[in-house]
């Protein structure tokens, strides 16, 4: 019966067929998840040898004692610092708390590059830093240690950082020995932190965030949240929905949000201050121009008593402009760059879309103009000769260090870029340069 | 926050309109930031007497501003960088437009420049002028791109205000110091985004994430400042559930 034989090779044929195409997909996974762990334990292999780099090279700047050498290994610390730091942030680590030991390791990084770009020879580290870094080096040699240890276990009990993966997710993995140890190291290394870096030597974002912290004034109702809502953005407050901000914000506000026109705005508890607004609608026919919503804009502002404000950017979108306002001094003549508000306006009917008020609360408070110890003219002396300024105005910005300093702000062209120069008007400081 | 003072911009393709043939400038007054046909004639009028060296665009940025400045000052005119109805009237004075010669090239997309003096015919080049994009500073189309499909993963089902503070959570990691300081970086951490990690990332984005990618980087944060949001419903990592909680949006519980 041939047709019968036929069916049989036909049947064999799917079924081999279906088996080889199994084995061909489980090969497949296979090589996939073998080549991610190799690409974890690379990371890792890595972050440990340059940890063992990182402690050396601690050590080596110790026994120097001239800048001529010392720069270059504070260099080296630096760009340690920041490929362990890169090395960290390829492993599955993001919801395991290390965080801590990466905070250190930019600690470390900034004090490094901060030293190593100072004139030594002229301005040698000081005892406090020679003993910083003696510091540094006794608690890089415990994480290193800690390190090593967790490598000896994973490559002992040939550990997987897939299945890692998958365990840290869940309560079980603090019974685990290497996630176990990268939270010992992690809270070894938020105690050096503390102890070795003053929390005054950098504004970290977390202490920024606390910036709002200080506005101050009665608490508001959820009706007067509603009230302050409808006034400000000039919508009514329909179907209307109230929140509240949860335990852990450093700020309480109250949340105002209507579904149904895509808006919500963020309201301060105390004192009614207005943080954010946002409505997202289609902007089908823009007519406006981008000066006639700058116009619009400094209505808004007037109408919603956010005073000392002047345009300083403006940009046309599709069918939006996107404006920032700084705080103006206008008896002075100083801008205050920090201060800002943003607004978006839409081009169909000049409403104001959105406003973000944060940097200008932040701020918000008298801030004291230095009197400047050099000419306009003397500031343009140390630029280079080849920048053409056109246009000079007298600003405080925050430099580097977070620290207010108040400056020469000269915008103007080298060959056919446009680029802006801050030089201090106290000290004659170059403290930072854009390209625009 | 402060770094968002500097990133005011949006990403858009110029659209060249259809302006009347007699071309003169449409009455608005036109202001550094600003886009279209009047800006298009500013920039092809100031090339015309020699101000301006840059392309002709339709994008009013510092080329143009100081272009314009320097013949404001030149015709003794307040300098203030805006082509006023005296600055227009003076510069239409001083100046030719041959607009359709203009407009037909912006179309072929070709390069070509507008001096007056010399034949109009001898300044197109057969080369492709590079197509333009005005995106934030500091950051690429690709990055808006990869950040318009992570918002787009996370949040596709949440409101507005949520997808841009799932966007602002990106933004305010690349600032801090205990995350990496890129944008791709910070998406394709292992475990970082669930999105990432089932693939979802992939996924077509709508213009409404694109969009709340854009507010984001132009400075609007509803999250207020958090680092780390999460679903208390779908949830796995007890971990989370320690952070202090700032915001709930939707579905999503914001935190420090």
């Amino acid at each position: 019966m041939n047709w019968k034989k036929s069916i049989l090779i036909l049947l064999f044929l799917c079924a081999f067929s279906a088996a080889a195409f199994a084995a061909y997909q489980k090969g497949q996974t296979n090589a996939l998840q073998t080549h991610m762990e190799n690409q974890y334990q690379r990371a890792f292999h890595e972050m440990t040898f340059q940890m063992d780099l990182l402690h050396d090279e601690i050590g080596s700047t110790l026994a120097m004692n001239g800048g001529r050498t010392l720069s270059p290994a504070l260099t080296e610390v630096w760009r340690l610092t920041s490929m362990i730091h890169s090395d960290i942030g390829q492993l599955p680590l993001g919801i395991l708390p290390f965080s801590e030991m990466e905070k250190f390791l930019m600690s470390i990084g900034e004090f490094s590059f901060r030293t190593s770009v100072r004139d030594l020879s002229s301005e040698p580290l000081t005892d406090d830093e020679y003993e910083k870094l003696e510091q540094l080096y006794s608690q890089s040699a415990d994480i290193q240690n800690e390190l090593r240890n967790i490598q000896s276990k994973i490559l002992e009990e040939k550990l997987s950082w897939l299945d890692l993966e998958e365990l840290m997710a869940t309560e079980d993995a603090k019974a685990q020995p290497v996630v176990d140890g990268f939270a010992k190291v992690d809270g070894a290394v938020k105690g050096y932190a503390s102890e070795t870096f003053a929390p005054t030597e950098q504004e970290t974002a977390s202490e920024r965030r606390r910036q709002l912290e200080h506005l101050e004034g009665e608490k508001i109702t959820d009706k007067d949240a509603l009230k302050i809502a409808a006034q400000f953005s000039g919508n009514k407050m329909e179907n209307a929905n109230v929140s509240h901000s949860l335990e852990g914000s450093p700020y309480p506000f109250v949340t105002v949000t209507m579904p149904e026109s895509t808006f919500s705005m963020d309201i301060s508890s105390k004192g009614g201050y207005p943080l954010y607004m946002i409505k997202d609608r289609n902007i089908s026919n823009a007519t406006l121009s981008l000066n006639e919503a700058v116009t619009e804009a400094e209505k808004f502002l007037i109408k919603n008593q956010l005073k000392d404000l002047k345009l300083d950017k403006s940009q046309q979108n599709d069918h939006s402009a996107s404006l920032t306002f700084s705080r103006y001094v206008s008896e002075e003549d100083v801008w205050i760059l920090d201060d800002s508000v943003y607004l978006k306006v839409a081009l169909d009917n000049g409403e104001v879309l959105g406003f973000t008020g944060y940097d200008y609360w932040a701020g918000h408070g008298e801030i004291e103009i230095p009197e400047a110890e050099i000419t306009e003219d003397e500031a343009l002396d140390l630029l280079h000769s080849k920048f053409k300024n056109e246009e000079t105005r007298m600003v405080l910005i925050r430099n580097e260090l977070d620290e207010h300093v108040f400056c020469y702000e000269f915008t103007g062209m080298t060959n056919s870029e446009t680029f802006r120069i801050y030089i201090n008007a106290i000290n004659g400081q170059e403290e930072k340069v854009e390209k625009l | 926050m402060r770094r968002k003072a500097c990133l005011m911009v949006l990403v858009c393709s110029i659209v060249f309109g259809n302006a009347a043939s007699t071309g003169a400038f449409s009455g608005q007054v036109i202001q550094k930031g600003a886009f279209g046909d009047d800006v298009i004639e500013l920039q092809a009028r100031l090339q015309y007497i020699g101000y301006y060296k840059g392309e002709i665009d339709g994008d009013f940025g510092w080329g143009t501003y100081w272009a314009l400045r320097n013949f404001q000052n030149d015709y003794g005119m307040e300098i203030d960088g805006l082509a006023g109805p005296e600055t227009r009237q003076k510069l239409i004075n001083a100046s030719d437009y041959n607009e359709s010669f203009v407009q037909d090239n912006l179309k072929k997309g070709v390069k070509f420049s507008h001096y007056g003096g010399t034949p109009l015919e001898n300044q197109v080049k057969e080369e492709a002028s590079p197509k333009k994009l005005r995106l934030p500073s500091g950051y690429s189309e690709n990055d808006i791109k990869l950040m318009a499909n992570a918002v787009y993963g996370e949040a596709r089902g949440e409101p507005y205000e949520g997808q841009v503070a799932v966007a602002a959570v990106i933004l305010n990691r690349i600032e801090d110091e205990a995350f990496p300081n890129t944008a791709s970086a910070v998406i394709f951490e292992p475990l970082a985004f669930t999105a990432v990690a089932d693939g979802q990332i992939w996924l077509t984005p709508n213009d409404q994430a694109r969009r709340a990618v854009l507010d984001a980087i132009n400075g609007w944060d509803p999250s207020e400042n958090a680092l780390y949001y999460f679903n208390p419903v779908t949830a796995t990592s007890k971990w989370i559930w320690s952070r202090p909680q700032i915001k709930k949006i939707g579905e999503h519980i914001f935190c420090l």
